[in-house]
C-alpha cells in the first residue's frame, strides 16, 4: 500500500536519523540494494552536520585533535537533530552539553572543550551580530548633565558576555595562531569575559568583578543614576567618576547604543 | 533589479579577497549567486562582502532550506527574512529546489528526493504558489541529485518538472550536473530528461563536479565539470538557448581564476552554439 506524503517522510527521517526500518515504498534502486543508495544519505547527514560544527569551532577542533573533536560532535549530532534553516545556527548547545559531562571534572580538557566551545560560538556570535548606531563621544560630550541620571543606554546586538573558570581565551587564541597548546588552567574565580564587533573583526578582553557588574547593569537599561549608587559601596565618591571611565571607554569600544 | 545574463560563479567566503580586489572589470564573470542561508544574519562581514560585491553586479540568491514538498507547514518566519535580504539586495533571481530538507520541525540540511506523484504534485503546487506570493516574486526551482528513486511513481522527475511550471508558472534552474547524476543513478536518458522540459521556462542553468563510484554518482561539487556534463550543457544550450550559466564548487575549491577558467569553456560552448545556429 503507498504511504501518504507524510507519512513517507516520517519514514525516512526516522530511517535516516536512527536507522529506523525502511518501508517497502523506500525500497528502490537500480543496479545495487536500496539500503546502500539510503545509507549515503543517513552517512551524508552525520559528516554534514559535522563538517558545519567543525567550520563553527575550528579552535576547539586544534585542541582536541580530529579524532577526539570528532567523536564529541558526532556525540553531539546523534543527540541534538538540527531546527535551523541554517547550518550557521546549528551548534549553539555544544558547550552547555560539554559542561554538563565534564561538571564532575573542573579543569579537566572536557571542560576546557566546553568553555572553548562557548567562547567560539560567542565569537561567531558577535561576527555576523545585527550592526547599530553606536553611542559616540560626541553623543555623550553633548548630553546636559541635568539629563545624566536619567540616561539609559543597552548593549550593541554583537556584544556578547561569558563567564568561564578555565583559560580558554588563551587556548583559542594558541590555537588559532598555530602556538604550543598551554596547559588547561582552572581560575581561582570565574573571569568575565567581554566579547564585540569592530570594524568588521571580533574582539574580546575580561573584566575585573566591578566593571563587569556595571556593565551589564547598564547594558541591561539601568539609568546612569542608578548605576551610580550601585557603585558607591566599592567606589564612594568616586563611584559618577568610576562609572563615567568605563562609559567612556565603552562607547570607545563602539560598545553601547541608547536605551 | 538587473536582468541575469551570461556567466556568474557561486560566491564562496575563500573567494571575498579575489572579488572584492580585483576591479568590477576584472573580476571575470558575469554574477555571483549567493546560498541565501549564508546571509541571513543580522550584519557584519558577510552582509558587508555582500554589500560591495552587489555593487560590482547583479546576483542570484539561491536557498538550500525553503523545503517546498515537506508536510510540515511553510517557514513563514524564513520565508520573511529571504524577502527581507531580497528587498535589500534586489537579486535578479531567487531559488531553491524541488526536495524536502525534513519533517516535524527537524532540518536534516539535505535535499531529499520527493516521490513524483500526483499526490506530491498536488502539494507542492499550492506551496509554490504562497511561496511566490510570500517573496512577491518568482520562485525558481532547481531539480536536485538523487541516489534512490520511491516505488509507485507516477511519472518521471522531468514531467513532474514540467507540469509543476506549468500549474504555478515558477521558473526552472537545470542543474545540467544533477540530471547526468540522476541518469547514471537510476538509468534514464539524460537528453530525454531535457527535451522534456519546457523551452521559456528554464531561468538559468547549473554546473558542477561529481564524484564518480562506477555503481553510482554523488554529487559532491569538489571536481571540475566532466566531459559527459559539458556535452549534455551544449545539448542544453542548443535546446534552450542562452540561459544564464553557473559554476558551482563547495569542496576542493580551487584559485578564483581557475575557476573563471573552468567558466570560460562554458562561455565557448554557448558562443559555439550561438555561431552554428547564425
Amino acid at each position: 500500500m503507498r504511504l501518504a506524503l507524510a507519512d513517507l517522510q516520517r519514514a525516512v527521517q526516522s530511517h535516516l536519523l536512527d536507522g529506523g526500518p525502511l518501508p517497502e515504498q523506500l525500497r528502490t534502486a537500480v543496479r545495487e540494494p536500496a539500503d546502500l543508495r539510503w545509507r549515503l544519505y543517513s552517512d551524508a547527514y552525520r559528516i554534514r552536520l559535522v563538517e558545519g560544527l567543525k567550520e563553527a569551532y575550528p579552535a576547539f577542533v586544534t585542541r582536541l585533535g580530529d579524532d577526539t573533536a570528532s567523536t564529541l560532535l558526532l556525540d553531539f549530532v546523534a543527540a541534538t537533530p538540527s531546527t535551523h534553516r541554517s547550518l550557521r545556527d546549528y551548534g549553539a548547545d555544544l558547550a552547555t552539553r560539554l559542561a554538563g559531562d565534564a561538571a564532575d571534572a573542573p579543569g579537566s580538557e572536557l571542560h576546557l572543550a566546553a568553555e572553548l566551545a562557548a567562547f567560539e560560538w560567542a565569537l561567531a556570535g558577535a561576527f555576523d551580530a545585527a550592526d547599530g548606531r553606536t553611542v559616540s563621544h560626541e553623543d555623550l560630550a553633548a548630553t546636559p548633565p541635568e539629563a545624566w541620571a536619567a540616561q539609559r543606554f543597552a548593549a550593541m546586538p554583537h556584544v556578547r558576555r561569558l563567564r568561564l573558570r578555565t583559560n580558554a581565551p588563551e587556548c583559542w587564541r594558541a590555537a588559532v595562531t598555530d602556538a604550543p597548546p598551554p596547559a588547561v588552567r582552572l581560575e581561582e574565580m570565574p573571569v568575565d569575559w567581554l566579547l564585540w564587533r569592530d570594524d568588521l573583526a571580533p574582539r574580546f578582553r575580561w573584566m575585573e568583578p566591578d566593571e563587569a557588574e556595571a556593565f551589564d547593569a547598564c547594558a541591561h537599561g539601568e539609568t546612569f543614576g542608578a548605576l551610580c549608587e550601585r557603585l558607591v559601596h566599592a567606589f564612594g565618591d568616586e563611584a559618577p567618576l568610576r562609572a563615567v571611565t568605563w562609559l567612556k571607554a565603552w562607547t570607545a569600544d563602539s560598545l553601547l547604543v541608547r536605551g | 533589479m538587473n536582468a541575469l545574463a551570461g556567466f556568474g560563479l557561486g560566491l564562496r567566503p575563500v573567494h571575498y579577497a579575489d572579488v572584492l580586489g580585483a576591479s568590477p572589470g576584472a573580476v571575470g564573470v558575469d554574477w555571483f549567486e549567493v546560498v541565501t542561508e549564508n546571509y541571513l544574519v543580522g550584519g557584519g562581514r558577510p552582509l558587508h562582502v555582500l554589500d560591495r560585491v552587489r555593487e560590482r553586479g547583479p546576483i542570484a540568491m539561491h536557498g538550500v532550506s525553503l523545503s517546498i514538498g515537506s508536510t510540515d507547514p511553510l517557514d513563514r518566519d524564513y520565508l520573511a527574512r529571504v524577502r527581507a535580504l531580497a528587498t535589500r539586495y534586489e537579486p535578479s533571481l531567487v531559488s531553491d529546489h524541488l526536495c524536502w530538507t525534513g519533517v516535524g520541525g527537524t532540518n536534516l540540511h539535505d535535499l531529499l528526493p520527493l516521490p513524483y506523484t500526483e499526490e506530491a504534485l498536488a502539494h507542492v503546487v499550492p506551496r509554490v504558489h504562497a511561496v511566490q506570493d510570500a517573496l512577491g516574486r518568482e520562485l525558481v526551482i532547481e531539480n536536485v541529485s538523487s541516489y534512490v528513486e520511491y516505488a509507485d511513481a507516477d511519472c518521471a522527475e522531468w514531467e513532474f518538472l514540467a507540469e509543476l511550471t506549468r500549474r504555478t508558472g515558477c521558473g526552472l534552474l537545470l542543474d545540467v550536473n544533477n540530471v547526468y547524476v540522476g541518469s547514471r543513478n537510476h538509468g534514464y536518458d539524460a537528453r530525454r530528461f531535457l527535451d522534456a522540459i519546457p523551452v521559456g521556462a528554464v531561468r538559468q542553468f547549473h554546473l558542477a563536479g561529481h564524484e564518480d563510484l562506477g555503481t553510482h554518482v554523488i554529487d559532491t561539487h569538489d571536481a571540475p565539470v566532466c566531459e559527459a556534463v559539458w556535452t549534455l550543457y551544449e545539448h542544453a544550450v542548443r535546446r534552450f538557448g542562452p540561459v544564464p550559466t553557473l559554476l558551482e564548487r563547495d569542496g576542493n575549491i580551487p584559485a578564483y581564476e581557475d575557476l573563471v577558467r573552468e567558466l570560460d569553456r562554458a562561455r565557448r560552448i554557448a558562443a559555439g552554439v550561438r555561431r552554428a545556429a547564425a
